[in-house]
């Protein structure tokens, strides 16, 4: 069954088409990366999602209308907006409490210990860090235990630890066979958890497919910086280009084959980083696939 | 029958409004200002060996119907805006909640609130009074606090539009001062300008009264004071020729209508908007 289900679906602000007919489904229990450059229309995408937008076509959610039964869609979704304000004036038990009778649930303390935040249940939501006000923010997002969670740019505001955090807490939800919805500007180093992955750009749709087709069907360009010998490179077949001081730089479209090489030829790497292909790359190549 | 989500959005909005440093001023100006009113027009009054309650009441009178409209409009008038602008709407929104919802809670939660302040105020002065006056000027004392609670709730329902049709705060702040400004001191000007150009008629000034919320609560309140309207002069006597006993329904039916009116067009338009 679709959880989530766009036909047609088109939102126009003051003339600019920010979606454009869009047509996907998304899969119950499929961690969906909703992908694209800046202004693609991922984030107009989550709100007509959650009935925030007025948009024209069709939005069905588990077979729920978004225009007319919003109230009943939003139960069945939990939102992670890109930026974060809550009601600063409340404690976190208060706020926690708030979401929860809207949500007609009962929660405990123990919540707030789940995601690290049980000494700070009696601390003011403004006096928390970014990166705290992000946890609780997945925290209220999973009250009631929604079945869809829908997050827009979770990894833009967190620092590498944060990310990291993230990443479990969606590894878990994943094993649970949540349906996660995900937007991001970036690959993030997380797209490898991907189910489905839909792609935007400039309120039109790029492609919606399998993670593995995109793999399978499409190679981009990976960077792997490297503190090793040129001559050894070289040696190997490999090509490498300086970059910082230290450090080589090369380029490849198969990762895995350039990995193998490395180990085989058997160079000696003092220290090594990967550089995931960008999304905006992404976009391009798969829109000169479709031209 | 509520819905348990609209209950906890009126708790919350009856919490927040209390807490809102705005209510907690107006409410000491109203309860100081409304005790001090009281206290110097009786000790003037028994000096002078006039009647006590008719200037106090004229003053209250006066101090309900400046602050009122102010408090009411400007705390409905910058709630749902503010919410806008900081960006805890989309959140709120997200919830399993309708905008219906949130406007009527919003609506009822500063109403409720302005009558906490509203009887605090009277109340004071009420204490103080119960001392000095007879059961009959006690009774209308109680009609003038029931007639500024309705003003409360036909202006609530102005701010919350004003609220709703703004897209920052400041322009909220701007378009509460002007309606503020507008119903309580420039109409009168303009209805005595409109009648002196014009040569308008008594019936049409009665007409212009009657669509002005505030002088509706002024004529109820007068009427309170003095059934026969002889403060108002010639317009007074005309009304109550006109209206006779119907004047509490009409006067009171003209402040509902403002209120359904403005509410229906606020929930109408915040359902139509983005976000």
């Amino acid at each position: 069954m679709e959880a989530v289900k766009a036909r047609n679906l088109t939102k126009e602000f003051n003339g600019f088409l920010a979606l454009d007919r869009l047509n996907f489904d998304i899969p119950e229990g499929s961690f969906t990366f909703l992908l694209g450059p800046n202004g693609a229309g991922k984030t107009t995408f989550l709100r007509c999602l959650l009935g925030l937008l007025k948009f024209e076509g069709e939005l069905k959610v588990y077979g729920l209308d978004v225009k007319r039964e919003g109230k009943s869609v939003r139960k069945l979704i939990g939102y992670v907006p890109q930026s974060i304000n809550l009601y600063n004036d409340l404690t976190l038990t208060q706020l926690l409490d708030f979401f929860s009778d809207l949500r007609n649930v009962s929660i405990t303390l123990d919540e707030l210990e789940k995601f690290g935040l049980r000494e700070k249940a009696e601390v003011r939501v403004g006096e928390l860090s970014g990166g705290m006000r992000q946890k609780l923010c997945l925290l209220l997002a999973l009250v009631g235990n929604p079945p869809i969670l829908a997050m827009d740019e979770p990894f833009s505001n967190l620092d590498a630890r944060g990310r990291l955090e993230l990443v479990n807490i969606l590894k878990t939800l994943k094993q649970q066979r949540k349906t996660i919805l995900l937007s991001t500007h970036t690959l993030s180093g997380v797209l490898t958890m991907a189910d489905d992955i839909v792609v935007l750009n400039r309120g039109k749709l790029v492609r919606a497919m399998k993670s593995y087709e995109l793999s399978s069907t499409m190679s981009l360009t990976y960077k792997i910086h490297l503190r090793a010998g040129k001559e050894s490179l070289e040696a190997a077949g490999l090509k490498a280009e300086d970059s910082s001081p230290g450090w080589l730089t090369l380029k490849s479209e198969d990762l895995y084959t350039t990995l193998t090489t490395l180990v085989r030829q058997n160079v000696n790497i003092q220290g090594a980083v990967i550089e995931e292909p960008s999304v905006d790359e992404l976009v391009m190549r798969l829109t000169e696939d479709a031209v | 029958m509520l819905s348990r989500e609209f209950k906890t959005l009126l708790v919350r909005e009856i919490q927040e409004s209390l807490r809102n440093k705005w209510l907690i001023i107006y409410a000491v100006i109203y309860a100081v200002l409304g005790l001090s009113l009281s206290y110097y027009s009786v000790l003037g009054l028994s000096y002078l060996g006039l009647k006590a309650f008719g200037r106090v009441s004229a003053a209250l009178v006066n101090l309900t119907l400046y602050m009122v409209p102010l408090m009411s409009l400007s705390l409905a008038g910058l709630s749902l805006v503010t919410e806008r602008e900081k960006n805890t709407l989309e959140m709120l929104l997200a919830q399993p909640v309708s905008k219906t919802e949130v406007a009527v809670s919003r609506y009822l939660g500063i109403t409720l609130s302005i009558f906490l302040s509203t009887l605090l105020g009277y109340g004071l002065a009420a204490w103080y009074l119960w001392l000095v006056l007879s059961s009959g000027d006690i009774v209308v004392f109680l009609q003038l606090m029931l007639i500024s609670l309705l003003a409360a709730s036909t202006l609530s329902a102005v701010g919350l539009l004003i609220s709703i049709l703004s897209r920052t705060r400041f322009e909220a702040l701007a378009t509460v001062l002007l309606t503020w400004l507008t119903l309580v001191v420039i109409y009168d000007l303009l209805v005595m300008g409109v009648t002196l150009i014009a040569d308008l008629k008594v019936a049409d000034i009665l007409n212009l009264l009657i669509l002005n919320p505030v002088e509706s609560a002024r004529i109820l309140m007068v009427q309170a004071l003095d059934p026969s309207l002889l403060l108002l002069g010639p317009t007074g006597l005309y009304i109550t020729r006109t209206l006779g006993s119907l004047i509490t329904l009409a006067f009171t039916t003209s402040m509902l209508a403002w209120t359904a009116a403005c509410l229906a067009a606020a929930i109408v338009l915040f359902n139509r908007q983005d976000l």
